[in-house]
């Protein structure tokens, strides 16, 4: 369970993110929606333990989820927005590395990135440099590095914003997948049809939570 | 972008092309200076191989720092000049900038270098003209490498989520390029094969293509290796692998390489020519001063040292005879009991030296020189066994011959009679002796007269005033070498003192061949004396690379005046007093000749010009690499931060990530290494030690070798360390601030470093 508890993000000229008095449990999927620049990157910035809260904590099952430097807690896992893969490596490396980095052994970590792979149907592409892929495929190879490692926590920041539908309802089948494994799962978005498929709701509008809801 | 911004944001990048222009047009520069002292320009082909090369590299970096600019003016449809205004102009400001600093660094170096650069006093029009050439070059690789990215499709320059920085030159013309220097690298190995490779220009500039073939084959074996096992590494070990063959570091990995390559083979050669005319220098000078002695007889020379400088502190003697080519007829004859004092502080170092053998040298009787005013001899006569013929009383004429204190043989006559009548067997004699106040040396005498029969006349004594001069005894002049000496007087023939026909150990350098007869060596009064060879050397003093060198007494000893070739000559040291080298000049010895500390008088103006070129090639090669290198620092800082930032976020902690840099320093490291030392000691080997690099003649040193495997090694093991250097600071985990890392994994900007 991760407890946000009035969280105000600060930079020296402006408020990005402000008020925010949040329980996301896990089990559930859990949307975070809004327009372009309501703030739903820097909440998961601050959700996950990347930068500090100016105010207030976040903390995860009592634990806070800032450490001081930046390093995320172990038990998050991230789809960033802007994929961060590492250029020079392969897409199955790109996921089999982060398995690698929780200590699972190189041959499995491998076979595991390539099981993940073929479930988001871009097996046939393993063996590519990120650096030739396309902004689909790139953002497939980001959700799989995240689910692969099969963490207790996963950010998804726009995770199907460059998907087709197909691409789309097999992603969020997979988060929903994590979510029954008993992961907590927050999905930012601005995409309406995901916000459908998520359990709860919550709405941004200048880095403030404008509503709650439970669609579908 | 306004000029003063564009200038601030792609700091980095406009000085490396600056830095790289200025170091070719000083090199330009400087080559032409040389060439008009006698150089051949085509030494300085790799050194302009690898500038061009650079350049492009260099030019590329801007290009691609830039292709957001260059993004825009494409988007807004700039075309024509307007297009080449905006897209090259900053690059030519750079190259422009490079072209006038570069030629005054040349100046201002010219200026402070030792006098001894062979370079005209004068800049001429030819020097400005070989900097502006380089400019326009380097003007035309910027705009034409600026162009080539401006005008790649827009999707390949900014294709979004896109993270990496991508080649910009095709595979497939990389591919073609490649194999193409293999192919130049082959011909180039096949011509220096050939009889004609000294004077071929293929060969004169083969380090540079040897070096990027290398350099080339390098990439390629380091991109094999990383095709291999990637499943087994640690994460630290695959991230490392990966990074060290990404397509990012090849060109400098092959820029490192040919210009570590070009460097060794240049500076080895120049290494050994500088080695090679300092060491004829020291070799034909003899010592720190040499001064010659035209009028002066050998002997007297000697005897003039022993007269100014009695203890042997300053002064030694010596006689040369190289007037011919013929290793056999070429000799030095040196007072080798000074030569540890007086030659040893310049030639011991010299392959020339005779440190060791001075005792094996003078292992002979040396010359007897005598002073005084009379001449007195006896001798005795043992009649034969059984014989008669007692009334005839034995008479002895005794003609003695002898080198006097001024160089000339003369010879006296004395008579010798039964000192008292009762014993007619014992004879004396007594003489005059004209000359000999100074130092006479004994050269040979003829016994005259009547024996009874079968009788055996013996000299007893030849004393001049008290002193006996007979020596060991006497042999004939052209008897075997094994004569034993006697005292026996052979009637009407002439007879030598024995020690003008022991053998004379002797060194001896180059090819002596003897075809008549036995080893002998042309004695300082033009007769033939036999030899001992000691062993034999590349290179003796005073004869150099070809001849024989032999102990002066010894070689005085019985031999006649100076024949006209023998030179006289009065080593010294170079803390001689003054004085003592004006009381030689007051005796009739020409102005002291003194070592030249550089090579230059050895090696000849063109040599020398072509020494000073390599040196060039050397030092640019190095600047040129180190500009290449310098300038990959700044994209990596940036690519560093955003691959930190990328890491930590999937739970990769500093600890792996710093062993990731380490894995890839190292194995960028052990490449350059390894390249580097194993292909400048093959380029060497193979193709540029056929280089002409010295001046060659049948009685010069042996060309030099210049295949050194020791600084291809030294110069690998600096182009390994500075670019792990560069890469380990460079890529250095700065703290990655947390708001960094939010920032870099939630913005697009995947080539500009975030601030
Ligand atoms: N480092 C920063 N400094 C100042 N403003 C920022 C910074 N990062 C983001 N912003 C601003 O904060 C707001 C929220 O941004 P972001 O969280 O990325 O929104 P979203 O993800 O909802 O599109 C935007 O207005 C953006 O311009
Ligand atoms: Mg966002």
């Amino acid at each position: 369970m991760i407890e946000i508890r009035d969280v105000d993000y600060r930079t020296a000229e402006r408020t990005l993110v402000s008020d925010i008095d949040l329980v996301v449990r896990p089990g559930e999927l859990t949307a975070i929606s809004g327009t372009s620049g309501s703030g739903k990157t820097t909440l998961l910035s601050v959700v996950g333990g990347l930068v500090r809260p100016s105010t207030g904590s976040v903390l995860l099952d009592g634990e806070a989820t800032w450490r001081g430097s930046g390093d995320p807690l172990p038990a998050m896992s991230f789809i960033l927005q802007v994929y961060g893969l590492v250029p020079i490596l392969s897409a199955r490396e790109n996921v089999s590395i982060a398995l690698r980095a929780r200590g699972v052994a190189a041959r499995t970590a491998d076979d595991d990135a390539e099981e993940m792979l073929d479930r988001l149907r871009i097996g046939d592409l393993s063996s590519r440099q990120v650096e030739e892929l396309s902004g689909g495929q790139l953002q497939r190879v980001a959700c799989a590095r995240a689910l692969a490692v099969k963490a207790p926590v996963l950010l998804a920041d726009e995770p199907t914003s460059e998907l087709d539908h197909t691409s789309r309802d097999l992603v969020m089948g997979l988060l929903r997948e994590r979510a029954e494994a008993g992961a907590t799962v927050v999905v930012a978005t601005h995409d309406d049809e995901v916000v459908d498929q998520c359990d709860v709701h919550h709405r941004m509008d200048e880095g403030r939570l404008v509503s709650v809801s439970t669609p579908g | 972008m306004p000029a003063a911004r564009l200038a601030r944001v792609h700091a980095t990048e406009l000085m490396v092309l600056g830095g790289t222009t200025a170091i070719l047009s000083s090199a330009g520069v400087l080559a032409w200076a040389l060439h008009r002292s006698g150089g051949d320009l085509l030494v300085t082909f790799p050194l302009a191989l690898l500038g061009l090369v650079g350049v492009t590299l260099a030019s590329l970096d801007l290009a691609w720092a830039r292709h957001h600019d260059l993004l825009v003016a494409r988007l807004r449809g700039v075309h024509g000049v307007t297009a080449l205004r905006v897209v090259a102009a900053p690059a030519w400001a750079a190259v422009l900038l490079g072209t006038i600093v570069g030629p005054a660094a040349a100046s201002g170096f010219l200026g402070a270098a030792p006098a001894r650069w062979p370079t005209p006093d004068r800049w001429g029009v030819g020097e400005g003209v070989a900097a502006a050439a380089v400019g326009l070059i380097c003007a035309g690789v910027a705009t034409g490498t600026t162009l080539t990215l401006f005008r790649l499709p827009i999707a390949a320059t900014f294709v979004s989520g896109r993270t990496a920085r991508q080649p910009l030159t095709p595979a497939a013309v990389a591919r073609v390029a490649g194999i193409g220097l293999v192919v130049l690298a082959a011909i180039t190995l096949y011509r220096a094969t050939q009889p004609s490779a000294a004077s071929s220009a293929v060969v004169l500039a083969g380090a540079g293509v040897g070096g990027l073939t290398v350099g080339q084959l390098a990439v390629w074996g380091l991109r094999g290796l990383s095709r291999t096992s990637a499943g087994r590494r640690t994460t630290a070990g695959l991230l490392g692998v990966r990074r060290a063959t990404s397509t990012e570091h090849a060109p400098r990995l092959r820029l490192a390489v040919a210009a570590a390559i070009v460097g060794t083979a240049a500076w080895s050669g120049a290494a050994a020519a500088d080695a090679w005319g300092h060491e004829s220098e020291a070799l034909r000078v003899g010592a720190a001063i040499s001064l010659y002695l035209p009028e002066t007889s050998a002997l007297q020379t000697w005897q003039l040292t022993q007269e100014l400088d009695p203890e042997g502190r300053w002064l030694m003697a010596a006689a040369v005879k190289d007037d011919r080519d013929e290793s056999e007829l070429r000799v030095a004859y040196l007072d080798v009991e000074r030569y540890e004092r007086v030659a040893g502080p310049v030639l011991d170092a010299t392959t020339g030296s005779l440190a060791g053998v001075v005792e094996d040298l003078r292992d002979a009787p040396g010359v007897e020189v005598f002073t005084g005013a009379r001449l007195t001899a006896s001798a005795h006569h043992r009649p034969a066994r059984g014989g008669g013929e007692r009334a005839r009383t034995p008479s002895l004429r005794l003609s003695v011959e002898y080198l006097d204190g001024s160089g000339v043989v003369q010879k006296v006559e004395l008579r010798l009679r039964p000192d008292e009548p009762d014993q007619p067997d014992a004879l004396s004699g007594e003489i005059a002796l004209p000359q000999c106040e100074v130092g006479c040396v004994l050269l040979g005498l003829t016994a005259t007269g009547r024996s009874r029969a079968s009788g055996r006349l013996t000299l007893d004594t030849l004393v001049v005033d008290d002193t006996d001069v007979s020596g060991d005894g006497w042999v004939s002049p052209d008897g075997p070498a094994d004569e034993p000496p006697s005292r026996t007087l052979a009637l009407d023939r002439r007879s030598v003192p024995a020690a003008a026909r022991t053998d004379q150990p002797v060194l001896t350098a180059g090819d002596p061949s003897w075809t008549d007869g036995p080893a002998r060596v042309v004695g300082i009064g033009g007769g033939d004396r036999p030899i001992t060879r000691l062993g034999s050397r590349a290179a003796l003093p005073l004869v150099l690379g070809a001849g024989l060198v032999g102990d002066l007494p010894v070689a005085l000893a019985g031999s006649r005046g100076s024949v006209s070739g023998v030179r006289s000559v009065v080593l010294a040291r170079g803390d001689t007093p003054p004085d003592l080298l004006t009381a030689l000049v007051d005796r009739g010895a020409d102005e002291p000749v003194r070592i030249d500390p550089g090579s230059s008088r050895a090696l000849g103006p063109s040599a020398a010009a072509d020494l000073h070129l390599r040196t060039l090639v050397a030092v640019g090669s190095g600047l040129l690499a180190l500009a290449a290198l310098l300038g990959g620092a700044r994209g990596r800082r940036g690519a560093a931060r955003r691959d930190a930032a990328s890491l930590r976020v999937i739970g990769i902690v500093a600890g792996v990530r710093r062993r990731a840099r380490l894995v890839e320093a190292l194995l960028l490291g052990t490449t350059v290494l390894a390249a580097t030392s194993v292909g400048g000691w093959l380029t060497m080997a193979a193709v540029t030690h056929r280089v002409r690099l010295v001046p060659t003649g049948p009685a010069r040193l042996p060309e030099p070798d210049a295949v050194d495997a020791t600084s291809a090694v030294v110069a690998a093991a600096l182009a390994a360390v500075v670019w792990m250097a560069v890469l380990l600071v460079a890529g250095r985990e700065r703290r990655v601030a947390a708001l960094l890392t939010a920032r870099v994994t939630a913005r697009r900007t995947p080539n500009r470093e975030p601030r």
